[in-house]
């Protein structure tokens, strides 16, 4: 271990943590008491897309789930059987009187109570406040072409599933409801049920400018993942397919891994190179940030053919992959990788392995006062270093010490 | 010490809270450094150090038993400052001058100098050298664990680490 390392570690194990078991005890024992009282869910997402409308559609769904009434359908035991229930925007917003059926009441906790073999209740315990989205006025006015909604529980019934929202911004059920007062056709389906398991799938469409949108959400714990899509757009016969991801976890490899807020849109099409045309498909991926991109693409040339292009880059670097695959094995590869560390430090490796078998890489790297460009073929090796001079540059290979360029 | 974790762990999935006094004491440096690399405050540290702990209690019963479990909490620590830098990304540059003052001027000992190491640190290296290398030295996670936890390329994890050290190296031979 270098002299450094022993330092740092001394430091830290010298270092006093003062926070006592005791401490984390007591507020574990708080939030256990608050959490008691206080279950609901807060469904919301700031500022979320491009498009207010969608978002503030899915928000509907997920707001008007709990309010439609089970009563007459065939839950018999948690964890089994289906709902399936129409109900115009009439029904539903005055259905809050059916009796066993659900109840309204501004911030209150959500129960949607169906008759099951035992009675149980079927509870949605949905919010009652929420965060509206930036693009709120927008949806409210495209909502009078919405046309309906289906959406899918496979949602929280007792257990103690919770997730937590944002809360920045709060408005009243009711104020969200009667701003979808056009709404019509709701359908609901809950399905799959079970114990304990705080997850929720919603579907719905809505007839847009540009074609109908189709949306799904996926609600588990504190992650949500949206997808929408496009389609039937005729001018060009475009459609994409979205998809939002967010929240704070989700399940990974060691428990619990962050996912960080991503949007992407997977989007199908055709490029005209003079008189043939090849069909296409990709993604696009960033986050909220704009900082990570991922594109992937891929052009169909024939039936055994085609090319696959990855571009990613974060706030680390940039990557860019072309790949040419025949008959399932990629034949010829390009890629071009700059990963940098700060202003003055970066790596930047290039290779080439084309479709007779030969391979060619790159490196340049900056090592203090100079860049390292190095160059590998089958065995041969060769490092030339690049120095910038107050009056110019000079190259200097590393084999011979020589300066061959200035 | 990982087999005495594991049966506290059995324990506090059976709702045992007596485990969780000697639990705490076995796992809470490496939880609490893999938070400091990414905050460099002790005292917010120490804070999202606890809501960790408390993340963890609250769904202790139905986390995996096949899990290894300080993995499990470092990842909770790791999301919850991500969620705490995202929503104070604005101010976060502005405090972090008194952050840096903060883990000098709340740490014992500060005049047998092993504080100003981390003063130095920050100093000298940006955010991803300091979580790197506090990360490798202090919770002994190799280079490739480091780049899955941070979702880096393990070239990338042990380039900015050999960087971070001669800088490091740099700098305390000018201290000297």
């Amino acid at each position: 271990m270098i002299d450094e390392e022993k330092l740092i570690k001394l430091a830290a194990q010298k270092h006093e943590i003062k926070l006592s078991s005791q401490d984390i005890l007591k507020k574990y024992e708080l939030e256990q008491q608050s959490d008691a009282k206080k279950k609901r869910w807060i469904f919301s997402r700031p500022g979320l897309y491009t498009s207010g409308t969608i978002l503030s559609l899915c928000l509907l769904a997920v707001l008007v789930v709990p309010h439609i009434s089970n009563a007459n359908n065939p839950i018999s035991e948690v964890g089994v059987d289906s709902v399936v229930t129409d109900i115009d925007s009439e029904t539903l917003i005055s259905d809050s009187t059916t009796p066993a059926t659900t109840s309204i009441s501004g911030d209150t906790t959500q129960l949607a109570i169906a008759p099951g073999t035992d009675n149980e209740v079927v509870g949605f315990e949905i919010l009652s406040s929420v965060e509206l989205f930036d693009e709120t006025s927008e949806a409210t006015t495209d909502s009078s072409n919405f046309t309906s909604i289906k959406a899918r529980g496979d949602d929280h019934i007792g257990g103690d599933g919770q997730g937590d929202g944002f809360r920045d911004q709060q408005t009243s059920f009711e104020d969200v409801v009667n701003s979808y007062e056009k709404v019509e056709n709701i359908v609901y389906q809950a399905s799959n049920l079970k114990d304990g398991i705080a997850s929720s799938v919603y579907e719905g469409s809505y007839e847009g400018t540009y074609g109908t949108y189709t949306f799904k959400v996926v609600y588990q714990d504190s992650d949500i993942v949206l997808y929408y899509n496009v389609a039937e757009d005729t001018e060009d016969f475009y459609y994409s397919d979205s998809y939002y991801r967010g929240g704070g976890e989700g399940k990974g490899d060691n428990g619990h891994q962050n996912v960080n807020n991503h949007f992407g849109s997977r989007f199908n099409g055709e490029i005209v190179l003079g008189d043939k045309t090849y069909q296409t498909t990709g993604i696009r991926e960033t986050d909220d940030n704009e900082e990570f991109e991922n594109i992937n693409l891929t052009i169909t040339i024939s039936e055994s053919k085609f090319y696959m292009i990855n571009q990613m880059s974060d706030e680390g670097g940039f990557n860019y992959e072309y790949l040419l695959y025949e008959n399932g094995w990629a034949q010829a590869y390009y890629g071009i990788s700059v990963t940098t560390f700060d202003d003055d430090t970066f790596i930047c490796s290039a290779t080439i392995q084309d479709s007779d078998g030969s391979r060619y890489d790159f490196f340049v790297t900056q090592e203090g006062d100079y860049f390292d460009l190095e160059y590998r073929s089958r065995g041969d090796r060769r490092s030339i270093y690049l120095y910038y001079l107050e009056d110019g540059h000079k190259y200097v290979d590393q084999d011979t010490k020589e300066e061959i360029i200035k | 010490m990982d087999e005495r974790i594991n049966i506290l762990f059995e324990q506090l999935k059976k709702n045992d809270m007596s485990a969780f006094d000697e639990f705490y004491q076995l796992t809470k440096r490496q939880v609490y450094f893999s938070i400091f690399a990414v905050i460099k405050s002790s005292s917010l540290s120490e804070d999202i150090m606890q809501d960790t702990y408390v993340k963890f209690l609250k769904s202790v019963s139905k986390i995996d038993s096949q899990k290894n479990v300080t993995s499990y909490l470092i990842t909770i620590g790791k999301n919850l400052c991500i969620d705490y830098l995202r929503k104070n990304s604005r101010v976060y540059d502005l405090e972090s001058y008194d952050n840096y003052e903060d883990v000098v001027g709340d740490t014992p000992n500060r005049e047998e100098g092993q504080s100003d190491v981390f003063k130095i640190m920050r100093e000298t290296l940006n955010d991803k050298e300091f979580e790197i290398v506090i990360l490798h030295v202090v919770d002994e996670m190799t280079h490739k664990e480091i780049a899955k936890h941070i979702g880096r390329p393990l070239g990338s994890v042990t380039w900015a680490y050999n960087n971070a050290m001669k800088k490091l190296r740099k700098r305390m031979e000018r201290e000297k």
